[in-house]
Parts: C-alpha cells; sequence; structure tokens
C-alpha cells in the first residue's frame, strides 16, 4: 500500500530500533520473549525451590540437597515472555485539523513503538480511536509485521481523516477493557482534548490492568491561545458553541484548567508508575520519542 | 394592570409592545466572532462573557423570538391570577353571628369568614352580620378590605338569631336559585325550622339551598360549667356567700386540676364536694370581685359577687329591749343614730316602715309597692317567715285574731304588734322570732335572698333572652350585679348538625393561574436549555 502518511521512514525506524521497552515483570501465559515474568518455569536464572510433586520433571530435581537434606525439591527458573503492547492512536477530528495534523504524528509515535516492541518479540497491537474504538487490527508479533501495521495504519487514518469522528477516549479505553486482552502497556496518543475532561478519561483508565503510557501532541498554542476579544468558539468535533470574551484574567482561567486537565493526566501516570510524553508535533517527532528512553531503555 | 383589566385591542397592543421590546433588547446583545477551535472544554471553565456594545445583531432563529415575547406575555398574564370561568352559579352567603359583644371574638370570626371569602368566586360570595338586622359586610365584586372597614364596633342583641338570618336570605334569594350559607362559629340553628325552609326550595334535582357551618379555631376550654351559682353563706354571715358549681362531666375533672380565682389571685378556699358532683366553695366574702374557675389554668367561668353592704336600722328609744338586742346580733344590720340616714327605722311612729303597733290593729300590715298587694301576699308571707310565726299561740295570748293584711304603697313597710317582743306573749321565746325579724330587715332594705344560677340547658332567670346563643356573656342581675358566664346552656336537641364548609367546596373554577404557571416554568427551562445548547438567542 502506498505510505500516503510516510509513517516507514527508514531513518525514523532504524533509530526506534535502537530503544528498548523493558518490562518490570510480565504477566504470565505469555510467549517466550525478553521479559521476566511473573510465571516461574524452565529458564535460566535461578528463581526458587519447591517440593518435589509427582509429574515434576527428574531433571529439575536437586540432587546435592537430597544427599545433604534427604529431601526432594525441584529448581525453579524464571520464565522470559513477551509484553504485549496496546497502541491506541487518536484518529478522531481534533488531529485531523490543522496543517500539520496531529493524528500523522500520532500514527508515526505508534509505528515507532511497534517497531521497538515487534523488534523485541513482543506483541503489538494497535487500536486507533475516535469516538469508538478500532479493533480490525489484531494484535501480532515478528518484525515482519511491521509493515502490515503501517498498512493497516494508513488504510484507518485515510478513513478517519474524511469521517470527522468526534473523542471519546473513556469509551475507548473500557472498549478496550472488554476485550480481556493479556495485562500490558497500553499507549494512549493523543490530544486529550475530550470533551467529557480528564476525570471521566481517569475513571476509565483506572480499572483498567494494563500500565499506561500517555503520549500528549500538543501545540504551544494549545496553552497560550490567540484569539481576543469577544469570540464564540465552536467545537470542531461537538459542534458546541460557547460565547467568551477573552481578555487577560479570561486567559488565565484557560490556562489554569488546561494546566490541571493535563495535571490529572501526568498524576494518574505517577501513580501506576507508568510513562508520560508530550510531543510537539511541530518538532522532530523520533527525537521527542528518544526522551521518553533513559539510556535507550524505558521501564514499563 | 393585566389581561384582566385590560380591553382585548389593550391586551393585544401590550403584547405587541413586548415584542417589540424584546427584539430591541435582542439587537443590543453581544456579537461575537465565530472560530472553529480544536475543543471548547477549557473555554467553558474560563468563560468570563462581557457586554459587546454591539446594535447590528437579530435573532439567528425568528422562533426564539416568539418564545421570549411567549413568556413575557404570559408572565404578564399571570399578574391578574386568572381563572377560568366556572359553570356553578352557587351565590354563597357568609353569616357571622355579629350578637356577640365580645372584639375579640368578632375580630376573631371576620378573620375566618374573610378565609373563606378569598376562596369564593369574587362575584358570588358576599359577608352580612347577623344583629338586629342583616349588615353586609361584603358585597360581591368588593375588595376583602373593605369588610374591615365595615366592621364597626357596635355590641346589639340578636333577638331573631341565625334561623331568622337563613330564612330571610333564602327567601330573597328566590326557591330557584342555588344558594350556599356558611355560618361562622357554632351558632346553633334550629333544625326544625331548617327543615322547614328546606322543605320549600326545589331540590327536585340538586339541592337549592345549602347550609354549611364554618368550624374556627376556638380557646373554648375542654370542659364546661353545668351549674354555677352564688348564694347566702350557710354560716349566715351576711358579708360572706358560698358559690357552688358543677362541671358537665364531672367525672372527666379531677379535682387537683379545678382552681378558683378570686380578683386574679388564687383563692384557697376548701372545695366541698356535694352530691350530683357539685363542688362548694364556703364563705367567700361578698365584695364586689371577680371569682373564676379555672381547669388546666383554663378559664371556664366566673362570676362577680355582690358587694353586700350592711344594712343601716335606726331603733328609737321605746323599742323593746329584746328587739334591740335581736337587731344588734344580726350580722346584717349597723345601727345608726340618725333616722334620715338609716334604711330602716324602727318605732312606733307613722315614719317608722318597722312600726310597733298596739293590740288593736291588725296582727301583721303589710305595705309593699307591687300594684297587686292581694296576689302578692303569698310570697309575702313566706318572705317574711310568717307562716313559722304560732299563730294560734298568739291569738290565745291576746284573745284576738291573729290576721296578716296587706295592702299597696309607694314604699314597703310592716306594722306588727309592740307586745310581741313583750313578756306578754312567749314569741321572743320562739325560734321564729329572730327568723322574722331577720326577713323583715331584709325585705324592708329591698336586700333578697342570693340564689343566682345557671344550669345547662336553661335559661338565666334574669338574663337577656339571647344568652343562649352567644359565648362569654355578661348578664346582668335585677339588682345591677353582673354574672358572666361561659357556654352554660346549649339546646342540644334542636341545634342542627351541620356539615363544615371547608370540605364542602367544590365550586371554584379551575386555577388557571397554577397551570400557566407550570407553562411559563417549562418554556423557561426549554429557553435555558436551548441557550446553553447554542441555539439562542
Amino acid at each position: 500500500m502506498n505510505d500516503e502518511f510516510q509513517l516507514l521512514n527508514p531513518d525514523f525506524l532504524e533509530q526506534a530500533r535502537a530503544l528498548r521497552i523493558v518490562a518490570r515483570r510480565v504477566a504470565p501465559a505469555g510467549r517466550w520473549a525478553e521479559h521476566r515474568s511473573r510465571d516461574r518455569g524452565q529458564g535460566i536464572e535461578f528463581r526458587d525451590y519447591r517440593p518435589y510433586s509427582p509429574g515434576d520433571d527428574l531433571r529439575s530435581v536437586d540432587w546435592n540437597i537430597y544427599r545433604r537434606l534427604g529431601r526432594v525439591v525441584v529448581r525453579l527458573f524464571e520464565e522470559m515472555e513477551d509484553l504485549p503492547i496496546y497502541i491506541m492512536p487518536d484518529l478522531s477530528y481534533s488531529m485531523w485539523k490543522e496543517a500539520h495534523p496531529r493524528a500523522v504524528v500520532a500514527m508515526q509515535v505508534a509505528i515507532g513503538l511497534s517497531a521497538i516492541g515487534l523488534d523485541q518479540h513482543d506483541r503489538v497491537g494497535v487500536f486507533p480511536f475516535g469516538d469508538e474504538l478500532d479493533t480490525s487490527v489484531r494484535p501480532t508479533s515478528g518484525r515482519g509485521r511491521l509493515t502490515l501495521l503501517a498498512d493497516a495504519l494508513t488504510r484507518i487514518g485515510m478513513v478517519a481523516q474524511r469521517r470527522r469522528s468526534g473523542t471519546d477516549l473513556a469509551a475507548s479505553v473500557a472498549r478496550l477493557r472488554g476485550l480481556g486482552l493479556r495485562e500490558g502497556l497500553v499507549v494512549v496518543i493523543s490530544d486529550f482534548f475530550d470533551p467529557q475532561g480528564a476525570r471521566k478519561i481517569l475513571s476509565e483508565l483506572k480499572r483498567s490492568r494494563h500500565r499506561p503510557l500517555l503520549v500528549a501532541i500538543s501545540r504551544p498554542e494549545d496553552r497560550e491561545p490567540t484569539l481576543r476579544g469577544d469570540v464564540r468558539v465552536r467545537d470542531c468535533e461537538t459542534g458546541a458553541v460557547q460565547d467568551v470574551s477573552i481578555n487577560e484574567s479570561v486567559l488565565m482561567k484557560y490556562r489554569k484548567a488546561y494546566d490541571e486537565h493535563f495535571d490529572l493526566l501526568r498524576s494518574f501516570v505517577r501513580q501506576r508508575q507508568g510513562g508520560w510524553l508530550q510531543i510537539d508535533s511541530e518538532q522532530n517527532v523520533m527525537e521527542q520519542l528518544a526522551t521518553l528512553f533513559d539510556g535507550g531503555r524505558f521501564v514499563a | 394592570m393585566n389581561f384582566g383589566l385590560f380591553s382585548i385591542t389593550t391586551a393585544v397592543a401590550g403584547v405587541a409592545l413586548l415584542a417589540i421590546g424584546l427584539w430591541i433588547l435582542q439587537r443590543l446583545r453581544v456579537q461575537h466572532r465565530e472560530i472553529e477551535v480544536l475543543s471548547t472544554l477549557f473555554w467553558k471553565s474560563a468563560i468570563e462573557e462581557t457586554r459587546a456594545r454591539v446594535f447590528v445583531r437579530r435573532f439567528r432563529h425568528w422562533w426564539a423570538w416568539c418564545l421570549l415575547v411567549a413568556i413575557a406575555s404570559i408572565l404578564w398574564a399571570l399578574l391578574g391570577q386568572p381563572q377560568t370561568a366556572s359553570f356553578d352559579k352557587t351565590q354563597h352567603v357568609i353569616l357571622i353571628d355579629w350578637s356577640v359583644d365580645d372584639q375579640q371574638v368578632r375580630g376573631r370570626d371576620l378573620d375566618v369568614a374573610l378565609q373563606l371569602a378569598a376562596e369564593l368566586p369574587e362575584g358570588r360570595r358576599e359577608i352580612i352580620a347577623v344583629g338586629m338586622h342583616l349588615e353586609t359586610l361584603l358585597h360581591q365584586q368588593e375588595p376583602l378590605e373593605l369588610a374591615k372597614l365595615r366592621s364597626v364596633p357596635r355590641p346589639v342583641p340578636a333577638p331573631l338569631g341565625m334561623d331568622w338570618a337563613i330564612e330571610s336570605i333564602s327567601t330573597r334569594a328566590g326557591t330557584k336559585t342555588p344558594i350556599t350559607i356558611h355560618i361562622v362559629g357554632d351558632a346553633p340553628v334550629d333544625k326544625w325550622r331548617l327543615s322547614a325552609l328546606q322543605s320549600k326550595f326545589d331540590n327536585s334535582q340538586s339541592p337549592v339551598l345549602k347550609i354549611f357551618r364554618v368550624e374556627r379555631a376556638t380557646s373554648q376550654p375542654p370542659v364546661a360549667l353545668a351549674t354555677f351559682g352564688v348564694s347566702d353563706a350557710a354560716s349566715g354571715d351576711w358579708n360572706r356567700v358560698d358559690i357552688w358549681f358543677a362541671f358537665a362531666d364531672p367525672e372527666q375533672v379531677l379535682a387537683d386540676t379545678v382552681g378558683v380565682v378570686l380578683d386574679n389571685r388564687p383563692l384557697h378556699h376548701p372545695l366541698v364536694a356535694r352530691d350530683h358532683g357539685i363542688l362548694e366553695i364556703q364563705g367567700v366574702a361578698a365584695n364586689g370581685g371577680l371569682l373564676e374557675i379555672v381547669h388546666n389554668d383554663l378559664p371556664v367561668g366566673a362570676l362577680t359577687l355582690p358587694d353586700r353592704k350592711l344594712i343601716r336600722v335606726h331603733i328609737d328609744d321605746d323599742v323593746p329591749e329584746t328587739l334591740r338586742q335581736l337587731i344588734q346580733l344580726d350580722t346584717a344590720c349597723t345601727l345608726v343614730t340618725n333616722a334620715n340616714n338609716a334604711e330602716v327605722v324602727i318605732g312606733s311612729t307613722p315614719d317608722s316602715n318597722f312600726r310597733l303597733t298596739s293590740e288593736d290593729q291588725p296582727a301583721f300590715h303589710i305595705q309593699t309597692e307591687n300594684e297587686n298587694a292581694e296576689d302578692a301576699l303569698a310570697d309575702l308571707v313566706d318572705e317574711l317567715a310568717l307562716r313559722q310565726i304560732d299563730a294560734t299561740g298568739l291569738a290565745t295570748d291576746s284573745g284576738r285574731v291573729v290576721d296578716v293584711q296587706v295592702a299597696s304603697g309607694e314604699t314597703r313597710s310592716l306594722a306588727l304588734w309592740g307586745n310581741l317582743f313583750t313578756s306578754s306573749f312567749d314569741f321572743v321565746e320562739s325560734r321564729a322570732c329572730p327568723i322574722v325579724v331577720g326577713r323583715a330587715v331584709r325585705w324592708l332594705a329591698n336586700r333578697p335572698p342570693l340564689v343566682e344560677w345557671v344550669e345547662l340547658g336553661r335559661k338565666l332567670p334574669v338574663a337577656s333572652p339571647e344568652f343562649q346563643r352567644v359565648a362569654d356573656q355578661l348578664a346582668t342581675t335585677n339588682d345591677g350585679r353582673q354574672l358572666r358566664t361561659t357556654r352554660l346552656s346549649a339546646p342540644v336537641g334542636r341545634t342542627a348538625t351541620l356539615a363544615d364548609s371547608t370540605e364542602n367546596l367544590s365550586f371554584s373554577g379551575f386555577n388557571l393561574f397554577t397551570l400557566l404557571g407550570f407553562f411559563v416554568a417549562f418554556l423557561l427551562i426549554g429557553e435555558w436549555m436551548l441557550f446553553q445548547k447554542g441555539h439562542l438567542p
């Protein structure tokens, strides 16, 4: 498929593959990969002993202990499994409205993180959302699947660009939770301009088992609007209008509301030991994305 | 100013003016330049709208202007408290018993009547006071305030009572016009007269004449006196009286809940229980004080005691010593030396009204101011206790006929043999002597025995005939004393039982005021929602 949004930029991907996402400990029942799991099994690194029970592999019996203490125990080793990564790029109309669409940046970030995940044998799912979650792209793994993901994301993006959908992040998170996916890392890439406000978004994120990584695509004008005077602002997604006479006092209240909104999101991420990244859509995406990876590693 | 007071043309013109005014005001509203933004989320928090001085803005939707005109017009109409016309043409007459000589009761009854009148259709209600004649306090269509201005305090008796008022009003209305009479308070209505009256009306389809009673909150004590009276003290003390009273239902009254107050101070005389639930207070000073009976600190009856002054008696020098001693021993009498200052003069001169005569005169000669002296003879003999005299013994001793003569005159006087008080007769030794002398002195001084009482179901003998229909009445006795009673008499057997007015009011038309109020509230909510959604102005 023609790469409409130039998601598969070789330089961009090369830089991305130098980065690593490291999980503290992944949920059990995954596939073999590079992350330490909460499972005990047949790995390399010794973890613990437990009494022998019929059916255990005799090769795991520690005969030295049997010789010294007369007790039959088996050795347990850490399992190394994959980290499921669920990436949710926001493709609502507000992400497309500007000359340099934030949605493209969101998709680039999504592909970059997908490249990192697939490169380290993790399972990656991409779930674009607007006023609802798109589950048409099934989670996949393997380095060769990146092109397929980029094609699917490009196709979905082209549809979303024409559709002018609204934003309902809370419902989308709730839908993702309802899919019953294995516990992993959920990456939300959005402007977070959900008309329901930050508290509604967080109420759904808090109910999710996944560790959050929130990537805010923003512009300096978001916090420092250049509007002045008597203005009727119309929401590009909902069409709701709000008459406002903008003066310095109003601007201060606006900034305060903006800061409170994103402070709530940041505070939540800190509590859940997740990640937070704010990307200026006008600046180099890869450079900004790399700031998330301290020493080339992002610990999820 | 509202629709109710304007003609149709004026009302329409008013609505048009409102519409134009709202349109002009709307043009003065702020004009904003519209800008599409990614989100209005933060602007909503920061909103601080200021009015821009722009004259060129119109309503974005013409129906928004119509909505505002409708709201303003309905609010204007609501000022008139509109009501739909009622198909019920019943005339309502509120009757107040105006015979009650108590401004507090009158004011309370008038307030009750006004409250009821406020609920009645203005064009079909009136308030009439029932006194010596029917006095209309509030005509139809008049504002309620006029009734208070017309309620000038004029105590009048109501000799014909509520029955007469009902008959007059129903006759005035005719037998076809539906009329409902509301009686304020508990003035009794004779059920037989009421039944006779209703039979005259055309009640074939629905009752034309309805009579209800407006029960008012009353401070009437829960118990009532059945009997309340005052009599001479059993001890014989002239300046003391005995009080006796009984509650209508003595079994409901505990002794320790009953109190007696004399001139606003508790009276600590013991209550002596008699037969039939009668309680007696003995030896109360007869000094004209106000004696009240209270039950649970609520007054249930009051009585103004007699002010008993001593009888001034002058005794001439030739009066036998025995008679003189009898007078001196009588606690009702005080001796005076000046005959002109005395109420009773005892002597043998013609100026004496207690005259001692010789035996050639009639034994007893009574002069009374009663024109029919012969008819009064029997009562006089009883009042003067002459029957207690041993007339046979006197006749034997004197050898003469002992007779009693009576004659009419301008003043009272009594003549009897002077020798009765000498050793010639054994009259002074008899028990009748002090009684006859005492009664004679009291009769001559016009101090009749005290037996003033009222009893449930009976009229006070000396009270106004209207006593039965009024409460808290001050009844005046013959000698000027006032006997104040509570509602002691109620001719229960003949009083019609009337339904309560407030439970039978089904006359008023539908209250359009409430309906319009809800409607305008609905419109205002709609306007607010439209404004919130940006469809207004």
